[in-house]
């Protein structure tokens, strides 16, 4: 899921990596509603709420939701930074596990706190509602950077709209049989019901395991960063000249990366 | 690469005057701190569909009815230990509930000790001046809006 960068990788592994972190980003995002009455998945809502504040001259509030869409701009920042600043051939595992290993310190930090410090204070809220921003950004920037944009995963608003304008065209035959789009389509249902599950499960098991739903959602992403990392170990013999041939492209990946934004 | 340095240098004023105004500006849960007194009750009717009214169901009537709590011309005393005194000193009514502010500062959530829960949308807060509607947590439009003065350290010791 994480070893393979761009073009080179396969429907399979954009699968993989797209419905475990839509998954966790579902989950998260249920379970900060519940328990801080804020979104901190999908950020088009915090963009109304800040012109919103803006208008009614809410200045305080307007300064948070900045904050927090700030963190969300970071994590993106930080998670392709990592990737480009560690992109050599021995690194680049490492570079593509970093932002979630940081991303699995966030959602555990807000875990931890939550079940042992919190006292429902709004200074604490906002500042947990921030943390899981910037770990839902680090997540979103690592997903769209070594995926080249076909796998986001913590916003449906550019998913449902790719989804409606694939299923109009698969109203022609001649779309129908193109095997990109069906492969394109099959990958985007796949992050929508991943997502879907996720925020329903969390719904569910918050009420009963409370902050400890974090801890679910830290073992989904350990899974992700993990099976690669088995991988990698188990076929280090047999795949080193196909994984030369990928790595010595990387040049060519970066450019592809470059023109999909 | 002009373009590029205008929009990180843009970014950087904008974090530093938003950050400013969180440092000197007050929260909801700051200016909740103190004494309301009760003004008004209004209640929004929900719309009439086809000339039919709209009914909810057994279900939706139960969820309501089991948050709705009805607070007659009392006063809200928030303490900044998070403690709420409901008290009106006609009816000699008095209870304590434990409140926090969540989100971005626009939801009340109170905690009877029997721990039910209500949970309010502030609407329009400042100095003296507190507008909050009753969170239904459900879709339906009706909603129960309270508006509250607050009372000066001053007007409530004349008015005791």
């Amino acid at each position: 899921m994480l070893r393979k960068y761009s073009s080179f990788r396969s429907l399979s592994d954009n699968i993989k990596l797209g419905s475990l972190t839509a998954f966790s980003a579902g989950m998260v995002n249920v379970i900060s509603v519940i328990a801080f009455f804020a979104f901190t998945s999908n950020v088009t809502g915090h963009y109304a709420i800040l012109a919103q504040e803006i208008a009614k001259g809410n200045w305080y509030q307007a300064a948070i939701v900045f904050v927090w869409i700030s963190l969300f701009f970071l994590g993106n920042f930080a998670s392709n930074l990592m990737i480009i600043h560690n992109n050599k051939q021995e690194d680049r595992y490492k570079a593509h596990a970093l932002p979630l290993a940081v991303e699995i310190l966030c959602l555990l930090g807000v875990g931890l706190y939550m079940q042992f410090y919190y006292s429902e204070t709004l200074q604490e809220t906002e500042t947990l509602v921030a943390i899981l921003l910037f770990a839902m950004g680090l997540q979103n920037g690592l997903t769209a950077s070594i995926s080249n944009s076909a796998v986001k995963t913590t916003h449906l608003t550019g998913l449902t709209t790719d989804l409606g304008i694939l299923f109009s065209m698969f109203t022609k035959k001649e779309f129908r049989s193109d095997k990109a789009l069906l492969d394109k389509a099959r990958l985007l249902l796949c992050i929508m019901v991943s997502y879907m599950t996720g925020g329903i499960i969390s719904g569910v098991i918050y009420y009963e395991l409370n902050s400890m739903a974090f801890f679910v959602v830290c073992f989904v992403l350990c899974i992700v960063m993990f099976y690669d990392y088995y991988h990698l170990k188990v076929t280090k013999g047999k795949g080193s000249s196909a994984g030369l041939v990928h790595e010595q492209l990387t040049g060519a990946t970066l450019e592809a990366q470059k023109g999909n934004i | 690469m002009k373009f590029i340095y205008i929009t990180y240098v843009l970014f950087v004023l904008l974090a530093v005057s938003f950050g400013s105004v969180l440092l000197s500006g007050e929260s909801s849960q700051e200016l909740l701190v103190g004494k309301w007194q009760e003004v008004s009750w209004e209640y929004e009717k929900v719309d009439k569909h086809n000339g039919a009214e709209f009914e909810l169901n057994e279900a939706q009537i139960n969820e309501i009815c089991n948050q709705l709590v009805i607070h007659q011309s009392e006063i809200w005393e928030f303490a900044p230990s998070n403690k709420l005194h409901l008290h009106n000193k006609e009816s000699g009514f008095s209870e304590v509930l434990d409140w926090n502010v969540k989100g971005r500062g626009h939801i009340l959530e109170l905690k009877h000790q029997d721990s039910r829960l209500e949970g309010y949308q502030v609407q329009e807060i400042s100095e003296d001046n507190l507008v909050i509607h009753f969170n239904f947590d459900l879709r339906v439009r009706g909603i129960v809006k309270l508006t509250f003065k607050k009372i000066s350290e001053q007007q409530y010791a004349q008015k005791i």
